[in-house]
């Protein structure tokens, strides 16, 4: 009894033990799939709750603004329609569309929530007329004094490597998109749980065939799933995983909760180092226009894109691009979607992809990475990749595509010219506003489209010449001692440098001029002149101009200043003669105009500020001596190309021939161009013969207003000969209208003057001619 | 402070209307080519006295009569009276003159860095009114920022060749810049030149 006792009790306690170790086991498993799922659902939440996708800040284009009066031929509005995505129909009557009808242009503009204020849409009529805008009316008849188009996305900061994003709300994305999406990749989404257990039996039985994994049964929820936390690895623990995540994703979150993650997480693209997230961004980097103005066979094609963005790559694939959007297109008719004349039109339809890079990161890389670097002083790297700010700039497309245009065209011209290697020269060119300081198109070399080395920020070469007017406003900056027609002369200088060398500069034609008007020594870039002038007026003060029109740093007030042994890249030079085009006030150069939160809500502008700079008047009379190196002096060459002769400017040329420059302005443009060589080999350019013919492309494309040559300032135009420095009257062949300051023209009478004689002296008139 | 300035900067452009007399003898100070001297016995109507946009009608400025009643008045014989541009409505086009009632509307709510974007829009448009940049030196001063305000006011003056319009509001926001930096000497060299401005106007 005992023993048998003892032995159920013994089997009844081991049974117990193995019961209570089996229910222990159990409890902990349960404990620890709980704790797991819990896990789970507490990092699906946090990830969930905020969609916080890291956004990339976008970088826009100055808005086009329309009004009356502004010099933009029909021609020009529809080319910037089209950079803008807009759609040529025979009646435009929805927004991002417009028609043509002889001198009238029908546009209906997309709304758009700038810094400043909300644009409406609209739809305008635009009349042309005596070379721009005459009228422009709204439907109702009434006049619009002014309007401006949605601006031109021109790239985003990304991290690198990184996701690209453009966010969309559900109720902005078209049903029709939504629909198909779900008919294609998840005709059960509204009934699952998460899981399609169908599909998932379906793709086991495909995949116990193939003894592995090839078949996915996956949701759109898992598909998130699969997204936002999981590696593409497929893997039965994984897929478990998703599983469970995805229900307990469905658990939290409404259907149209996930759907829009989706339509934002999805990836549709690869765009070199930026992957293309989201159908907004698609919309945009395949067809060049919002969601909202997507035609059936474009959605059809970017739902078709989801299976495998890589494979049916519409730009490097279309044959399978387009069989895949007709297959889609055969749903979307199944379905009932779309009709079947509908389906049929579609299915003709081209695929009606924009060139690669047409929009985005990759066609304006230069300015991008300028903005980038401005935004760096003030944002955290992190915020800009992530925040998703929205930063309007300055940039015109229209005068980017002139100065690209110009950069290329020229250097070939150049190197066939000259029988140089083609494709060993490269360029920069900044144009900037001359009143408003801001920056209107930056290249940064030869192939603009590709980012690279940014020459026009970070080609530290030496100016040449380019320091010149520098030395005369110095000098002119002192109306009692200098005018435009001080005779300079033009003799030999030797100096010896406190390093033991001796410094003996010469002129380009290594000749000798004598004595020279002042403005001649510049517009002819004498060197020997141009030194023993800012001698006179002494290196500290030549030094000191640069600083007064706005450099950052102040250079070494050494003598081989004055001819430009001084290293700037050429956003450093245009800042200079933005300055020197300005007239006595300096802006500083600006790309950014402001910035917008996510939302759309303004955080941060960057106000135009002024400087008090040189005096208005010595600037003025710079600006006059640089439109004589246009007229008569080493730039006339560029004569034929320019439609305006009232432009300043002027040539630079480094030892050598390495680096050949030019920069100069208009009324309203300033324009910098350097040409030179990358590994800094003589380029065998001077100012004149390299840049200069880039830059008077760009002019003559831009065809700015005239420099006001006599009115900055308070000077006075009086009539002289110059070589003597003397007043002319009109017997004088030789006169030429100079301007003075008050106080400064010369009083003496030019021996030509009929004056003259009465002035000569009673000893000489007693002796007779 | 800011009613104070207003009124003075509007003062300028009311002055016009003014019965002021020229002082007996003009300091050859300003650009201005040939100065218009008042003349009593130009009978000239009040001008269209459309104030800038924002400007609501106010007093005029209570100046001290004395130096001006006892001078005595010059004949004026050939300076024809100033034709110029007196206001923004004047001299802007309907582009400009557009943004700049929408920079006054939002000034009205209180929305500065508005009003100064869409002047900055104007002076895109216009970039060389005069009116426009002493509109944004306004605003500038209201933002607390007189240092630039003192620069568009600077520069509004080197576009406006001398007009006494410009010039007078011009020096006003100069004056009250320099108060607001505390350089009493330059405020009040600014409130002399604003009033020689002043009576310029015709």
């Amino acid at each position: 009894m005992l023993s048998l006792d003892f032995q159920t009790i013994f089997r009844d306690l081991m049974r117990q033990r193995l019961l209570v170790a089996g229910l222990v086991i159990l409890c902990l498993a349960a404990t620890a799939l709980a704790l797991y799922t819990f896990r789970l659902d507490v990092e699906l939440r946090e990830r969930f709750d905020g969609v916080r996708w890291a956004l990339p800040a976008q970088i826009y284009a100055a808005p086009l603004e329309l009004y009356a009066g502004k010099r933009l031929g029909p021609q020009d509005v529809v080319h910037e329609l089209g950079r803008l995505g807009y759609r040529s129909r025979n009646n435009a009557q929805r927004a991002g569309t417009y028609s043509v009808q002889g001198d009238r242009i029908r546009v209906a503009s997309r709304g758009f929530q700038f810094w400043d204020g909300a644009e409406p849409e609209r739809l305008v009529d635009i009349r042309f007329g005596d070379g721009g805008i005459r009228s422009i009316q709204d439907a109702g008849g009434g006049s619009v004094p002014i309007m401006r188009l949605d601006p031109m996305l021109i790239g985003s900061i990304f991290p690198k490597h990184g996701e690209d994003r453009v966010l969309v709300r559900l109720d902005d994305v078209p049903p029709l998109l939504v629909n198909t999406l779900i008919a294609v990749e998840d005709g059960d989404f509204y009934r699952h749980y998460g899981i399609d257990w169908t599909g998932i039996a379906r793709a086991a039985w495909a995949n116990l065939q193939a003894g592995g994994v090839v078949q996915g049964g996956s949701t759109i929820t898992q598909q998130l799933i699969k997204n936002f936390f999981l590696s593409s690895e497929r893997t039965w623990v994984r897929k478990a995983k998703e599983a469970l995540m995805a229900i307990l994703l469905e658990v939290h979150y409404s259907k149209q909760e996930i759907l829009e993650a989706y339509l934002n997480e999805v990836y549709l693209g690869q765009d070199g180092p930026r992957a293309v997230h989201g159908f907004g961004l698609a919309s945009g980097f395949y067809f060049g226009k919002p969601l909202g103005e997507l035609l059936p066979e474009e959605i059809a094609l970017m739902v078709g894109l989801v299976k495998g963005p890589s494979y049916y790559n519409p730009r490097r694939n279309p044959e399978r691009s387009l069989a895949r959007r007709n297959l889609v297109l055969d749903r979307m008719e199944a379905d009932g979607l779309i009709s079947a004349e509908e389906a049929a039109a579609a299915r003709a339809a081209k695929l009606g992809v924009r060139p690669r890079g047409d929009r985005g990161t990759s066609q304006y890389p230069a300015y991008v990475d300028l903005v980038r670097r401005q935004l760096q002083a003030q944002y955290r790297e992190q915020d800009l990749t992530s925040e998703g700010l929205r930063i309007f700039t300055a940039f015109d497309p229209r005068v980017q595509a002139a100065a690209e245009q110009a950069v290329l065209a020229g250097l070939d011209a150049i190197e066939q010219g000259r029988g140089i290697e083609a494709g060993s020269l490269e360029a920069a060119a900044v144009v900037t506003s001359v009143e408003t300081g801001e920056i209107l198109a930056l290249v940064g070399g030869r192939q603009a489209g590709y980012a690279g080395f940014n020459r026009a920020l970070d080609a530290q070469r030496p100016i040449g010449s380019l320091a010149k007017p520098l030395v005369y406003l110095a000098a002119l900056s002192r109306p009692d001692e200098y005018r435009l027609t001080t005779q300079v002369p033009d003799a030999p200088i030797r100096l010896d440098m406190p390093n033991g060398s001796t410094w003996m500069p010469e002129n380009y034609d290594r000749e000798l001029h004598g004595d020279v008007p002042l403005y001649e020594a510049l517009s002819k870039s004498y060197n020997l002149a141009t030194v023993q002038l800012a001698l006179q007026v002494g290196m500290e003060d030549v030094a000191r101009q640069y600083v007064l029109l706005g450099d950052d740093t102040k250079p070494a007030p050494l003598p081989s200043l004055a001819l430009g042994a001084v290293e700037r890249s050429p956003l450093a030079v245009a800042q200079l003669y933005n300055s020197l085009g300005a007239g006595g006030f300096v802006t500083p150069l600006q790309a950014i105009r402001d910035v917008q939160d996510r939302e759309g809500q303004p955080l941060e502008r960057f106000a135009r500020r002024l400087r008090g700079g040189p005096d208005a008047g010595a600037v003025g009379l710079v600006q006059w001596a640089m439109n004589r190196v246009m007229i008569d002096g080493t730039a006339r060459s560029a004569q034929r190309y320019l439609r305006s002769t009232t432009l300043a400017g002027k040539t630079g040329t480094t030892d050598e021939l390495r680096d050949s420059w030019f920069a100069g302005f208009g009324g309203d443009v300033q324009a910098t161009v350097w040409v030179g060589r990358d590994d800094n080999k003589p380029a065998q350019l001077t100012g004149a013969s390299g840049a200069l013919q880039l830059w008077s492309r760009i002019m003559a494309a831009l065809d700015p207003r005239p420099v006001d040559l006599f009115a900055t300032g308070q000077a006075e135009p009086v009539w002289v000969v110059p070589q003597q420095d003397a007043l002319a009257d009109t017997r004088c062949e030789d006169r030429l209208l100079v301007p003075y300051l008050p106080g400064s023209a010369p009083d003496a009478w030019a021996s030509c003057a009929e004056q003259a004689d009465s002035d000569a002296g009673f000893w000489e008139r007693l002796f007779g001619p | 402070m800011k009613p104070f300035f207003l009124i003075t900067l509007l003062s300028c452009l009311l002055s016009a209307c003014g019965t002021l007399r020229q002082e007996g003898q003009r300091e050859p100070v300003w650009p201005y080519p040939e100065p218009p001297v008042v003349d009593d016995a130009d009978q000239t109507p009040a001008r269209r006295q459309s104030p800038t946009p924002w400007e609501q009608p106010a007093e005029p400025r209570p100046i001290d009569p004395e130096p001006w009643e006892e001078a005595t008045p010059i004949p004026a014989p050939e300076s024809p009276p100033f034709t110029g541009p007196r206001n923004l409505r004047d001299q802007a086009g309907p582009a400009a003159l557009a943004l700049a009632d929408q920079a006054a509307r939002q000034r009205a709510q209180g929305d500065l860095s508005g009003a100064a974007a869409q002047l900055e829009r104007a002076l895109r448009i216009e970039p060389r009114n005069p009116f426009l940049w002493l509109l944004l030196g306004q605003i500038h001063l209201e933002q607390s920022d007189p240092e630039q305000a003192r620069q568009m006011a600077r520069r509004a003056r080197s576009l406006a060749s001398g007009n006494p319009y410009v010039d007078a509001p011009a020096w006003r926001i100069a004056e009250a810049a320099w108060r607001v930096e505390g350089n009493t000497q330059q405020a009040e060299e600014s409130a002399r030149a604003a009033e020689r401005a002043e009576l310029s106007q015709t």
